[in-house]
């Protein structure tokens, strides 16, 4: 029994990569395109970690300390499994749509609670492996393993993901709790998440600044010991320390029994029990007529500020292009105090520079992606209401730039003040962000348009699945690191030059997508009705 | 008010609805009958513009819903078989969105939500989430935003199911009240005595195929509906047999 469910759960984790498509042919094109997305990204992630642990390999020779490899590893693939498998873990435990159908069932729920531990698990293993692989790896080429290093090696593997998936469990139960009981879930369930998730990568920061002095090798190991869990993780491994391997080994496994042990007993309580709410009453009507179109704005922009999930998944990059551009503009007096007289010399590069923190956090938005999957089983109050399809597409592409212009601008002004950037140039920056804001706009709207995903349960699954938000980010990251490249070469020609090259071709992109959208995207749209 | 001509449409090799034709004029309400799988929701959604289909064509009110679709959709309503809504939103901002988008008045939309809004018990609930409400709230609340805007043609998939007693019989005083008043109701169900009580015109369809059509009277004689529905199920040769104007 207890096979069965996990064989469900798996293959329903694989089955919501494919669905929404409907023949053969598309669902294997779009197989096609999920699994070269996913080579490139896991090839991508086991390149750039080979080559971070090759590097630390080298330099851990040289300092003898050979353990600040794993240390490092430890902490990012950590970061990581959190990071991906957070809210997979507050849907598959706390929100699970088919707990009800299940507990009907003659299933023991303990039984129910394991088999999504153990999915969960897999997820963990997953997003482990593609950092801590490629390092154990670097690790055995380029120093080589103490005897009993390896077989350590293997084991923390196989522990950490039980660390991490108690400390997902915990924080997703805590914002489960916390959102079930107040009314403006979304708000709550953001602010906790970022909360959670800023507290985890300061303690990750800590830990991770003493992994970075060991890599100049100017502090003492004594110390370093008293970082704890990912210190002795590296020296297991290492070292083959097995005075380390046993305290990670408790520190790992005594937190993940009790969050078991906890989550075990409470698992119908928690599964079963609604919050009650406090009710509220409709007392007239205070809501103003709209235009048609206004309507629609504003229902996207309802949709969009309704769902955490939507919004830290398509609208992040709104927030770190803030965050950075503060950080920038904060630590820039002492970065060009220190340049002194470079400064003048690279000032041609500014303006540049300013753009493109800016176009690159920004390509992380894909607010207009998942706009038309999330239409899902409501599809038809569109398309039986007498709206022009180029209305709602439009309506879509407004949300996109509501949500994203206001604060992409203001980040570049900031940087522009920040980095003292003339007039002239900050209005070239400034085009440059907008031009990158539409672009990313209408291809998001594009794909999502040409790959929706329409038959979901969980939300998630369309704010985060599928090709459109794969190709969508992925897409117009390659796009605008390719733009960034050719700026930057241009730019030392004339800043100008370099400045155009990240203002005309998203422009140009943007009108070609849009002249497709009100033409064959109005039909494609449509033609959904037929899916 | 609806006419449908012809109407076929296959999904890869199947044939769901062939070479369907029908004829709804003002004032009738008609019930169209079928087993699961018969081509009831195909050709509703057909009719609703939610579903292109390979032949034939579909007129509201003398326009033709592949030339014009936006103006068919201007004169209907369609409440579907599952009232699946916008959850994110409150029934108030759903039922709004929905006025906005059929361009009703403020002071329109506010007797018509106040009063639909009363009529379905529903009042007090609508600044509720949509994802708190039941399946019976749901559907209530897409009967109010289907008749917000006095559609000139009420087009429903099994309209009664999730509907308690009390709002089922209300929908029936309502549709009554818009055939009266010159519209056309045309709508599928399963509760066959509901039919038979308050149809004027009745279709039975098997396999997508039109078995029988015409009034009421015509079709039932002196049998019940439910025994002329069962006998017909039963027979493979009768498709065709159309009895209206008898």
């Amino acid at each position: 029994m207890l096979k069965t469910l996990i064989k469900s759960r798996i293959s329903a984790m694989f089955a919501s990569m494919t669905q929404g498509k409907k023949n053969k042919k598309q669902k294997k094109l779009a197989t096609g395109l999920l699994i070269a997305l996913f080579v490139f990204l896991i090839a991508y992630f086991l390149f750039a970690m080979g080559a971070m642990s090759y590097g630390l390999c080298y330099m851990g020779l040289q300092t003898g300390d050979t353990y600040a490899v794993f240390t490092m590893a430890v902490i990012i693939s950590s970061a990581l499994c959190l990071f991906g498998s957070i809210f997979a873990t507050k849907t598959q435990i706390f929100e699970s749509k088919d707990n009800e159908l299940l507990l009907s069932m003659p299933i023991p729920p303990k039984y129910i609670f394991i088999s999504r531990m153990i999915a969960l698990l897999m997820i963990n293993y997953l997003l482990e492996a593609v950092v801590m692989l490629p390092c154990m790896v670097m690790y055995g080429v380029v120093i080589g393993y103490e005897p009993l290093g390896f077989i350590f090696s293997v084991v923390v593997f196989l522990l950490l993901p039980f660390l991490t998936l108690a400390l997902s469990c915990l924080i997703a139960w805590v914002i489960s709790e916390i959102a079930s009981r107040i009314r403006n879930k979304t708000f709550v369930t953001v602010f906790l998440f970022i909360v959670f998730f800023l507290g985890y990568m300061y303690l990750c920061g800590s830990i991770g600044m003493y992994a970075g002095e060991i890599e100049d090798a100017m502090v003492d190991l004594s110390g370093l010991k008293n970082t704890a869990l990912f210190y002795w993780a590296g020296d297991a491994m290492a070292n083959g320390s097995i005075l380390s391997l046993l305290l990670f080994a408790l520190c790992v496994i005594v937190p993940a029994f009790l969050v078991y042990f906890v989550l075990d007993k409470r698992f119908i309580y928690i599964i079963t029990t609604k919050k009650s709410k406090l009710k509220v009453e409709y007392k007239g009507n205070s809501e103003r007529k709209l235009s048609a179109y206004g309507s629609l704005v504003k229902k996207e922009l309802r949709r969009f500020f309704s769902s955490s999930a939507y919004i830290m998944n398509a609208g992040l990059g709104n927030v770190l292009c803030v965050a950075f551009a503060i950080f920038i503009a904060i630590s820039s007096q002492d970065l060009i105090a220190e340049l002194g007289g470079d400064y003048e010399a690279l000032k041609r590069f500014v303006p540049f520079i300013a753009s493109c923190v800016c176009v690159f956090m920004g390509s992380m938005n894909l607010v207009s992606t998942p706009s038309i999957s999330l239409e899902g089983k409501s599809l038809w109050i569109l398309q039986s209401a007498p709206i022009n399809p180029k209305d709602i597409l439009m309506a879509k592409l407004s949300c996109h730039l509501i949500i994203c212009t206001p604060l992409s601008v203001i980040s570049a002004i900031i940087l522009c003040v920040a980095l003292g950037v003339n007039v002239g140039y900050s209005l070239l920056v400034i085009l440059a962000v907008l031009s990158s804001v539409a672009f990313t706009g209408y291809w998001g709207l594009f794909l999502g348009l040409k790959f929706p995903k329409f038959d979901w349960q969980n939300e998630n699954v369309a704010v985060k699945q599928g090709f459109a938000v794969f190709g969508s980010m992925f897409g117009s990251m390659l796009f605008f690191m390719i733009l960034l490249g050719v700026g930057f070469i241009l730019t030392t020609i004339s800043t100008i030059l370099g400045l155009l090259v990240l203002i005309a071709p998203p422009a140009i992109l943007s009108a070609i997508i849009h002249s497709y959208l009100v033409n064959g995207g109005c039909v494609a749209f449509e033609n959904l009705k037929d899916r | 008010m609806l006419k449908i001509l012809n109407l076929t449409k296959t999904y890869g090799d199947k044939k769901a609805v062939d070479n369907l034709s029908l004829h709804i004029k003002a004032g009738e309400m008609f019930a169209f009958i079928g087993h699961n799988g018969a081509g009831k929701t195909t050709t509703i959604k057909s009719c609703t513009g939610l579903l292109n289909f390979d032949n034939g064509d579909i007129y509201i009110d003398g326009v033709s819903i592949k030339d014009d679709p936006i103006a068919c959709k201007k004169k209907l309503a369609y409440i579907p078989d599952n009232p699946d809504l916008y959850e994110f939103m409150s029934g108030i901002k759903y039922l709004n969105f929905i006025a906005d988008i059929y361009g009703i008045s403020t002071e329109e939309r506010n007797e018509k939500i106040n009063r639909y809004g009363d009529m379905f018990g529903l009042t007090s609930d609508l600044a509720q989430s949509i994802s708190s409400y039941s399946h019976g709230m749901k559907q209530k609340l897409a009967i109010i935003s289907a008749l917000i805007h006095s559609p000139k043609l009420l087009i429903m998939d099994e309209p009664f199911v999730g509907l308690d007693p009390r709002a089922a019989f209300l929908l029936k005083e309502e549709m009554r009240k818009i055939c009266d008043e010159g519209g056309a109701i045309f709508f599928s169900t399963h509760v066959l005595d509901v039919a038979e009580k308050i149809c004027d015109n009745i279709a039975i369809i098997k396999d997508g195929r039109l078995v029988i059509s015409g009034k009421m009277s015509h079709v039932k004689g002196d049998s019940s509906l439910e025994s002329v529905f069962l006998e017909l199920e039963d027979k493979d040769s009768t498709f065709g047999k159309e009895w209206d104007n008898a």
